[in-house]
């Protein structure tokens, strides 16, 4: 026992976060105390005991959170943010009730060829309380349908420059360029605190992601809506945060309906979808 | 086995400049380590428990394998034909990552499975071309004869084709960095997405122990092995095999992930054509 208490004494936390429709503050909050802690977010349930569930969950997300926890790995605890939360023993190890035959719901598609899955709205890097119910075959996106579990009033108000880098960290996450998105964040939590003289930071930034061919050969002609394909509106974000650092008019804001969704990721392969819907602004 | 002591201390040497290059501290894979060990291990329902906990041992036992025949200056087992060894080894992760990804039953999990192998068409023949092209340069399959093969000029210098398309293929093999969409964070870890406790910590243990297998490999195979200046052999094998890691690990925060629906037409159209062209070079010369 005595072994199990000093490995959890030196062992760092690992939260799964999930974020409510009107968790986006509380979300920011956590993403900078771990970015200070130096601690890693988990991407799946499994690999942590610890839940992390930022604002407030409706009834239909709350459902999708209690599946969550209990495929969660004993010790467990759950927390409304990472006040409170240290390295540590903390909490109460209640391994008796691990049970996950629920999960099972989610998987009877198995015996079809097409196998129903939802994404969202429990999954990292994705718009809150946003559920698309997608038919794969394979890794292959047939067909889709969009539910928009709960929803709140914008959080980012007038902030522009803050709300789009918080977009294009999502994007970054996704597209699998986890430093670069890191910087996106940073960025987001300065503009955010009103700092100034961020022009010259983001520029930097700017440069890197823009010349970044790789990016370009994995984003090109992906998701096309309008003529314009994920990597063209990654580029009207920069363009519209590089104007609002510089002073300029960056231009009215078209936020999108998560009705476009459905239609833009039939026939997708799994990881553009998740291009696709990170490269779209639904967040309101 | 010294070999495969120095190359457990590389994986973990790996871990840890990733964490450092993250910003975060020196010990934090250790910590990590503490808490996967500290944290039960679950199952999915109607997962194939054998099949997976079969993908997650066999990684690092194929990792400790293929070190055996690595030299660490000049020491290592005999084997005549160690880069055959070497290879066979390697493509264990292709059943690895597809056990853990089959057998945990889960969607996303699958998916990452499928990557992988999608991935190892995509790496697998470039690579044995790379290695191929080595051996025949040295009239040898044997890691310690290849090594004396470059008395004065690396392989790395004079075949750099070959030498950049390995370090490519070592990146895939090893699904790290850019080639890290088998268990990417787009479905949620993919691969590995339900394996936790001691099941994650073993397999991501064999993976750190792939990588650092891989830049050891590449010493002998291109950068002369234990060849050098001053120190005893055994130091040049070691600090070579470790600026070669550090580039390999540095690449994760430098690109962003490849799909292989793109990438595949590249390795087929660039890469296998390439190295064959190096070869026919090498074969000239040499022949």
């Amino acid at each position: 026992m005595d072994v199990t208490r000093w490995l959890r004494g030196y062992a760092t936390p690992c939260p799964f976060v999930v974020s409510a429709a009107d968790g986006t503050g509380v979300r920011l909050d956590v993403e900078a105390e771990l970015r200070a802690r130096g601690w890693r977010r988990a991407v799946s349930p499994g690999e942590t005991g610890l839940l992390v569930v930022c604002g407030n969950p409706g009834p239909e997300l709350e459902r999708a959170i209690d599946r969550v926890w209990r495929s969660m790995p004993a010790p467990r605890r759950r927390a409304a943010g990472l006040d409170g939360v240290d390295a540590g023993p903390g909490g109460t190890p209640d391994a008796g009730d691990v049970g996950m035959a629920e999960r099972g719901d989610d998987r009877d598609g198995l015996r079809l060829d097409v196998l129903h899955v939802p994404l969202g709205p429990v999954l990292p890097d994705w718009p809150a309380g946003v559920r698309l119910d997608v038919a794969l075959q394979g890794d292959v996106v047939r067909e889709a349908e969009v539910t928009v579990v709960e929803s709140a009033p914008s959080f980012w108000g007038d902030g522009r420059a803050p709300r789009r880098l918080d977009g294009v960290a999502r994007l970054l996450r996704v597209a699998g360029w986890g430093a670069a998105a890191e910087r996106a964040e940073v960025l987001r939590d300065a503009a955010l605190r009103g700092e100034d003289g961020l022009a010259a930071g983001f520029a930097g930034f700017r440069r890197r992601v823009g010349r970044s061919w790789t990016l370009r050969w994995m984003t090109r002609g992906v998701g096309v809506a309008d003529g314009v394909d994920v990597h063209g509106r990654l580029g009207a974000w920069l363009d519209e945060i590089g104007a609002v650092f510089g002073g300029a008019d960056p231009g009215p804001s078209r936020p999108a309906s998560v009705d476009v969704l459905p239609g833009l990721v039939a026939g997708e392969e799994l990881g553009r979808a998740r291009l696709i819907v990170a490269s779209v602004d639904v967040d309101g | 086995m010294a070999e495969v002591a120095v190359l457990g201390v590389l994986a973990v040497a790996a871990a840890s400049l990733d964490a450092v290059f993250g910003g975060r501290s020196w010990d934090a894979p250790l910590r990590e380590a503490a808490r996967l060990l500290a944290t039960a291990r679950r199952t999915t329902v109607r997962s194939d428990v054998l099949l997976m906990r079969a993908g997650v041992v066999v990684l690092p036992v194929a990792v400790a394998v293929a070190a055996a025949v690595v030299p660490v200056g000049d020491r290592a087992v005999g084997v005549p034909v160690g880069v055959v060894w070497f290879n066979a080894m390697e493509v264990v992760a292709w059943a690895s990552v597809w056990l853990v990804g089959w057998g945990t039953n889960s969607a996303f999990a699958l998916v990452g499975g499928y990557r992988f192998l999608a991935q190892g068409l995509a790496y697998e023949l470039p690579h044995m071309f790379a290695l191929v092209t080595v051996a025949l340069a040295a009239h040898s399959l044997d890691f310690r004869e290849i090594a004396a093969a470059q008395d004065g000029l690396w392989f790395g210098v004079w075949m750099p084709v070959a030498f950049a398309v390995y370090l490519v293929s070592a990146l895939a093999m090893t699904f790290w960095g850019p080639f890290g969409h088998p268990v990417g964070d787009d479905v949620a870890g993919g691969a590995v997405l339900e394996l936790s406790g001691a099941d994650r910590l073993v397999f991501f243990a064999g993976r750190y122990g792939l990588l650092a297998v891989a830049a050891a490999a590449s010493v002998p195979l291109f950068l002369g092995g234990g060849a050098g200046p001053v120190l005893p052999g055994w130091a040049w094998s070691v600090l070579k095999a470790a600026a070669v890691l550090a580039l390999l690990v540095w690449t994760r925060r430098r690109l962003p992930v490849l799909r292989m629906e793109r990438f595949m037409t590249a390795a087929w159209t660039v890469l296998i054509p390439a190295v064959l062209l190096q070869m026919l070079v090498v074969g000239i010369v040499v022949v």
